[in-house]
């Protein structure tokens, strides 16, 4: 949905057609979903979260203006309420077996000596699965972010705007995440799974 | 042979590349960091291996179950009942609002063309010549931005088509006005960016702190032509905690937990016995905190102040 289409179903919610909300729970659905459901990783705390976010969203649409993107504005609600779940739950991070800290600094990184490409459907189906576990391996901060980014594919800007961070911080953290998840995905093998792999050349191995 | 990634030669490319790979690396840092990559095999393999988890990310997601979006209508049916009997004076409003809208945004391609003829296919372009949806080093499974026309030397691996209906949309969040005006978008939208540039002055007038850019630009022109009066039926929330007695009292109370936004620290912080904080705020405050996403319970519209309260942690 472009950004005059929202407005224009916008505009119809307020002025009392609620069927018209069902356009932006069809267009946002999975991506809100699939944030809530790769951060709380569980499928009914999903569900529960995306519903509430909806209806927030809608609740909050009908007496106020909207200010920004209403996707934005969604995706932001869900990670809140994302958020506020995890620390009722006391979700302790999954301790990485990796030795990144909190800002993730690794420099190491085990890298295939030519592109690496997952070529068959089983290779990309392990890929996925790899970089799912990855990702939860994660520091907090260095997943919560790479998720923002890659299941809703905002701008820099809006996640910037979203997680009240500047928009360098935006930038080095997810150039952080990204490599200690490619860290994290050497040292189980990923790479080494690939039949087109040839040979991977490895950094100063550490323990 | 090929040499594997060393910190020290590529380091300052390494951290350029997950921008790349999001197609936000723009101008001078893009050229330089595309001709590295021309000469630096290892780095070309690291931002493959960027778009591949991207592209893998992108595959990886999981349908919502139907479940979701019916039971968000339902909700949402039961709430609007409660405010059914506002219909036919919202409705005038709107009307009139989606009308100035209109008049808005054809003054504002007319204003656009003047300004930047070539967004609409006149003029000559200088300086950078590729906008960020133009990256050599194609991301077409990653990046928000048109994929449509990229022209592309190394192709990222897995499925190439994220043309998804909502990353169209996102093109147009982009700064660069460029990325959306290349992209196959309805003439409409492709205003909307140019929007973006243009409306900077008009958007300042807006009557709301926080102000917008890009598309929501438009909106402002619209609202600033009255303000809502749309009442606010009861959110069925179902809250941790309810303030009863505070929703009768102020427009909203708004909940947060962690540190507060720097808009509040003009407020007077009062502890209350419960061991949370409590500030008054204004309506307009009320509502830029509520367009940025914080809990809101919605209370009563007449009242001239909102009340947040931060939750220890």
């Amino acid at each position: 949905m472009t950004a005059a289409e929202e407005l224009a179903v916008i505009e119809r919610v307020k002025g009392g057609d609620t069927d018209a909300f069902e356009a932006l729970v069809l267009d946002n659905q999975k991506k809100v979903y699939n944030l809530a459901l790769k951060m709380t990783g569980n499928d009914n705390d999903a569900l529960d979260i995306s519903q509430e976010a909806f209806i927030r969203a809608y609740t909050g649409l009908k007496g106020f203006r909207v200010e920004s993107r209403f996707s934005v504005w969604l995706y932001r609600l869900t990670y809140n309420l994302c958020i506020d779940f995890l620390r009722k739950k006391q979700r302790e991070p999954v301790s990485p077996l990796t030795y990144t800290d909190e800002e993730g600094e690794n420099a190491d990184m085990e890298i295939p000596d030519m592109r690496y490409e997952p070529g068959s459907e089983a290779e990309k189906r392990e890929l996925m699965k790899d970089v799912e576990k990855g990702i939860d391996e994660l520091a907090p901060k260095h997943r919560e972010i790479l998720l923002m980014r890659e299941v809703t594919g905002m701008s820099y800007e809006e996640i910037a705007r979203t997680l009240s961070l500047s928009e360098g911080t935006v930038k080095s953290r997810l150039s952080r995440a990204r490599r200690s998840l490619v860290s994290i995905l050497g040292r189980s093998g990923t790479f080494l799974n690939s039949k087109r792999h040839i040979g991977c050349k490895e950094v100063g191995e550490r323990d | 042979m090929t040499d594997s990634i060393m910190p020290g030669k590529c380091g300052k490319y390494i951290d350029m590349l997950s921008c790349y790979a999001d197609g936000e690396l723009t101008g001078q840092a893009k050229v330089d960091l595309e001709s590295h990559l021309d000469q630096c095999a290892s780095c070309r393999a690291l931002l493959s291996v960027y778009q591949t988890i991207g592209a893998a990310a992108e595959e990886a997601a999981a349908e919502p179950p139907e479940a979701l979006k019916d039971s968000v209508m339902n909700q949402i049916k039961s709430l609007s009942d409660d405010g059914g009997r506002q219909t036919g004076k919202m409705k005038k409003t709107a009307i009139r609002r989606v009308v100035v809208s209109f008049v808005a945004a054809a003054a504002c391609l007319g204003l656009a063309f003047l300004a930047v003829p070539r967004l609409f296919g006149f003029g000559h372009g200088t300086g950078s010549t590729m906008s960020a949806a133009e990256n050599k080093y194609t991301v077409a499974a990653s990046t928000p931005a048109g994929s449509e026309e990229t022209s592309s030397k190394y192709k990222a691996a897995g499925d190439g088509a994220k043309s998804s209906e909502a990353s169209s949309g996102m093109t147009e969040q982009k700064p660069d006005g460029f990325a959306a005006a290349t992209a196959s978008a309805p003439s409409t939208s492709a205003g909307a960016p140019a929007l973006a540039k243009i409306q900077t002055p008009q958007s300042s007038a807006a009557p709301v702190s926080g102000t917008p850019e890009g598309p929501a630009a438009e909106t402002t022109a619209a609202a600033a032509d009255g303000s809502t009066d749309d009442t606010v039926p009861r959110t069925l929330q179902a809250a941790r905690t309810t303030y009863s007695q505070e929703l009768k009292t102020y427009y909203a109370v708004i909940t947060m937990s962690g540190p507060l936004p720097d808009i509040l620290n003009s407020f007077t912080q009062t502890k209350a016995e419960d061991g949370t904080v409590r500030i008054e705020i204004p309506v307009e405050t009320a509502k830029t905190l509520i367009g940025d996403g914080y809990t809101t319970q919605v209370g009563n519209e007449n009242a001239a102040k909102a009340l947040v309260i931060q939750t220890g942690d």
